[in-house]
């Protein structure tokens, strides 16, 4: 039933401003596909030029092995899931659901069965005849999906479909939604700016930062390996440090580690931290490590060591906010239940840091260092 | 390839180029943009290149302008009409914020009755007023006659004080509704946090509600000044020999047809370039400073003791009383009983049987012109709306100044411009219902414009992608959704036009022919052949069908302010 998404090139200009800049990937068939990234990203640009809302100045998108570039909007069988849920307000909930199948001049009587049937998997069969400003949100945004479903599209899109509800209801809604999209097994390309969101639903992510695709992954790669600084950055929380790398026994003129020699990045105020073996790079990096990868311990001599300055408790861990030499601060987070020592404010501790967690990048274009 | 059915509208396109046909919206701004050629750009433009032509060798000169800066008969015209304009501006504004602030902010006694009165008071034409208070106060007026008897001469009425306190009366309402309105949006926060900060009382109402409030007194006063400017009923009624600039353009064109052609529209792009000008001022002034507010908490009413509440609301009444004197007066004179142009004592139906009797096409017209009237503004509200809001272009932006531009046209100006551009061939309209009707949804324009694209500004666009991407083309997309949508607000926004064209008098008197006459016409004649009776029974009438309109607006728009 459902369709695989291929981009090809895919660009898009306002005037001077490129706000989709040469996207190049596929989406496969069934799966759940999400756009993630900061707003402004390019990711709803990019969205409404699948629904063919906005024009593609260059490259392609295929459903399947069909270009649809000049197919219109309204012959491309998508269903699509808006923000503010773009409920017809003139329409009784169930005439709304039918909407799309009048449309497609289908017989009465199977109307009334899908409609029935749609609104019976939304839970909402008991609104059919109510108008859509009776509805809460939560309900508001299951018509929506129900009138994009009821059609059989090949794709489903969603722009930020949660982002109007309240965070209990949210999460609620996300699992509803990931049930219901493997039942159907229909491919679902969903655009959200909440990270956490991204990671619970996807099979795969796309981050994207100023037009262009960052990274493309599961949850789990997207996390565990950030493929750029700014991936790092986004997607959790991530600490950042500025510092030099270079071998350790190597020519400090040259900064080039050997080959298989042990490299370290010097960070000011800090001290040396060992990165292990790394090929090709020198000199400026940013080291990226995230706060559930830094461990606090005793201080002691050639450890790189600080102070605590913020304690947050916040149930399930803890917060640490840490001040190193050279004025660089380290959020450090310690599971409650594995937690000895609770420090205080104005602690020197020791910072150890999980070495296989860490992530070099340079600093100019945020590119991985392999 | 495993493709569904991807509804039925889909062929094997895609890959193949079809040709496109236009689409609906560029055929619409086109036809939208022919009409506005021949009946607006073409009528003017050629009234106002007029006045840069020499009258007898046809050559492009200044000549009229100097003629006009040169003599003093003419130039004084100018002079009297800024002077009053300027001043009737003025009162209204003084009359008409207090009024506002003592209305919202104070539990003076009789609110709605005192608002009822001054929605009346809006609803008569300008020349009503003018009538009223030439019975009350003129050379054989009601009260004149009054204080003759024990032996007080009034100041006259006529000239110069009568054309400002007919303006002023009539039109501090506007000040006072759109005053009245930005004051009760105000979130009563914003003036405790003031009263919090330790500002004194006064100095709050100087330092932080009167400049929140300076665009609505603005916008208020710019509807009296281009209102005053351009109304010429009044003048021609109560101003004598104080000539003013929309009396003499009238005058110029009527007295020989064809004759001083060139002197009248100089005159026009006189008229037009003041109103433009001061028109342009009040935008400067409302581009700076625009506060969007919607109160959450609607300030406080101030509750005072018996005395000062006792005051206010004599106040309040006094002043709602004389605006409203008018409709009252001719209301009671419509049941007076006649003989001739004379009234004599006890009351009767005459007056209206009168009108039964030769007026009654008149009053048909006025409702069938407003009828087709109002059904083309509609149409073309929805329309033009959406090409200006939601397909911009260079095109929609040239249809949405020119659709504005009447705004700075007056009314006998707009008559002129049409009789002078369709009295020859190739498109001869002159006494025909169409070229009424024109000039109606001309006028009206500006304000349709305004009103559906507010409208469509708070429909939300995705609603028509919705539709789009479940499987509606474009075009039936926007008659199903946004189309709907619209309807009810257009409509109750079109019963004020329609208000406002059932009164029109302006370019009417000059567009009428023996068949076309409406009511305001019909009162306007009647007055100068001293039938005052009949006079009146027509503004009562009209002022009836207005105040049913008004009902009906009320019922559509869920008692929504009166204001466009």
């Amino acid at each position: 039933m459902s369709h695989s998404v291929t981009f090809r090139n895919l660009t898009k200009r306002y005037g001077d401003n490129t706000a989709v800049d040469g996207i190049d990937f596929s989406i496969k068939e069934g799966e759940f596909f999400t756009i993630l990234g900061p707003s402004g990203c390019g990711k709803t640009t990019l969205l409404r030029m699948i629904a063919g809302f906005n024009s593609i100045e260059d490259g392609q998108i295929l459903f399947d092995d069909r270009v649809m570039n000049d197919i219109p909007a309204y012959q491309r069988n998508i269903g699509m899931v808006f923000q503010n849920y773009a409920i017809f307000p003139h329409m009784t909930i169930q005439k709304n659901v039918a909407y799309g199948l009048k449309a497609r001049k289908l017989p009465k009587a199977e109307i009334a069965d899908r409609v029935g049937d749609m609104l019976k998997l939304m839970h909402i069969e008991k609104y059919r005849d109510r108008d859509p400003s009776q509805l809460s949100g939560g309900q508001q945004q299951r018509v929506a999906l129900a009138r994009a479903l009821v059609i059989h599209p090949t794709i489903l899109l969603m722009d930020e479909p949660l982002s109007n509800l309240d965070a209990k209801l949210r999460i609620d809604m996300r699992i509803a939604i990931k049930k219901i999209q493997k039942d159907l097994n229909i491919t679902t390309i969903y655009v959200t700016h909440d990270q956490e969101e991204a990671l619970a639903m996807s099979d795969r992510i796309a981050v994207m930062n100023a037009g262009v695709v960052e990274q493309i992954g599961t949850p789990l790669e997207i996390y565990s390996k950030p493929a750029t600084a700014f991936v790092a950055g986004f997607i959790g929380t991530t600490n950042f440090l500025d510092g030099t790398l270079s071998g350790a026994g190597s020519s400090a003129v040259t900064g080039v580690p050997g080959a298989g020699e042990p490299a370290v990045v010097k960070v000011e105020g800090v001290g040396t931290i060992p990165v292990g073996a790394r090929k090709t790079a020198s000199g400026e990096v940013r080291l990226a490590i995230r706060p559930e990868d830094i461990h606090l311990a005793e201080p002691s001599e050639g450890e790189p060591q600080g102070r605590v300055t913020l304690v947050t408790f916040l149930g399930d861990y803890i917060s640490y906010e840490v001040e190193l030499g050279g004025g660089q601060t380290v959020e450090v987070n310690e599971y409650a239940k594995d937690t000895e020592v609770l420090r205080s404010v104005g602690d020197r501790v020791g910072i150890r840091f999980n070495l296989g967690k860490l992530h070099l990048y340079r600093p100019g274009t945020g590119e991985a260092i392999v | 390839m495993s493709s569904p059915a991807i509804g039925p509208a889909i062929g094997q396109g895609g890959t193949r180029r079809r040709w496109r046909k236009p689409s609906f919206w560029i055929i619409v701004s086109l036809t939208l943009l022919a009409l506005m050629i021949v009946f607006l750009v073409y009528p003017f433009s050629s009234l106002f290149l007029k006045s840069f032509y020499h009258p007898e060798t046809h050559r492009l000169s200044f000549v009229n302008f100097i003629d006009f800066f040169t003599t003093p008969y003419y130039f004084n015209t100018l002079k009297h009409s800024l002077t009053v304009s300027a001043l009737t501006t003025v009162l209204a504004t003084l009359i008409g914020v207090p009024m506002a602030y003592i209305m919202t902010r104070f539990n003076v006694w009789g609110k709605s009755v005192i608002n009822i009165m001054i929605v009346l008071s809006l609803l008569s034409p300008p020349f009503i007023g003018a009538y009223s208070w030439i019975l009350l106060l003129g050379r054989n007026g009601f009260v004149t006659n009054l204080f003759e008897k024990i032996g007080i001469v009034l100041p006259t009425i006529y000239g110069f004080q009568g054309m400002l306190l007919v303006f002023t009366l009539k039109l501090f309402p506007f000040v006072y509704m759109y005053v009245s309105g930005a004051l009760s949006n105000m979130d009563s926060s914003l003036e405790e946090a003031a009263e919090n900060l330790g500002m004194s009382r006064i100095r709050k109402l100087l330092t932080l509600t009167f400049p929140v409030i300076v665009p609505s007194i603005s916008a208020g006063a710019i509807v009296v000044f281009m209102t005053s400017l351009a109304d010429f009923g009044t003048p021609l009624l109560i101003a004598e020999g104080y000539k003013v600039l929309p009396v003499v353009v009238y005058e110029e064109f009527m007295s020989d047809i064809g004759g001083d052609v060139y002197l009248a529209s100089t005159l026009s792009t006189v008229i037009v370039l003041c109103a433009l000008l001061v028109l342009f001022v009040q935008k400067y002034i409302v581009s700076r400073k625009n506060y969007r507010m919607s109160a959450l908490r609607p300030p406080a009413v101030q509750k005072l003791k018996l005395g000062k509440r006792s005051l206010l609301t004599a106040i309040a009444f006094g002043v709602s009383l004389l605006a409203v004197t008018p409709q009252i007066v001719v209301f009671i004179t419509s049941f007076i009983k006649t003989r001739g142009p004379l009234f004599v004592s006890g009351f009767s139906l005459d007056s209206y049987r009168a009108i039964g009797f030769k007026l009654s096409k008149n009053i048909a017209n006025t409702f069938y012109f407003a009828s087709i009237a109002i059904v083309i503004m509609v149409v073309v509200g929805l329309l033009l709306s959406y090409v200006v809001v939601r397909r911009r272009s260079a095109l929609s932006s040239l249809l949405d100044s020119l659709a504005m531009f009447p705004y700075v046209i007056p009314g006998s100006v707009l008559g002129i411009g049409l009789i002078t551009a369709f009295n020859k061939a190739p498109l001869i309209l002159t006494g025909t219902v169409t070229i009424i009707v024109v000039s109606y949804v001309i006028r009206k324009l500006p304000f349709i414009l305004r009103s559906s694209t507010a409208i469509l500004y708070q429909i939300d666009p995705s609603i028509e992608e919705a539709s789009i991407s479940l499987g509606v083309p474009p075009m039936r997309t926007f008659f199903k959704t946004t189309a709907v949508l619209m309807l009810p607000g257009l409509f109750s926004g079109a019963i004020l036009s329609w208000v406002q064209t059932i009164n029109e008098l302006s370019s009417t008197l000059i567009l009428f022919s023996g068949k076309t006459g409406t009511i305001s016409v019909a009162i306007f004649t009647e007055i100068f052949k001293d039938s005052f009776g009949t006079a009146a029974a027509l503004a009562s009438i009209l002022s009836v069908a207005t105040v049913v309109s008004l009902i009906i607006f009320n019922k559509f728009s869920g008692g929504r302010s009166v204001m466009m």
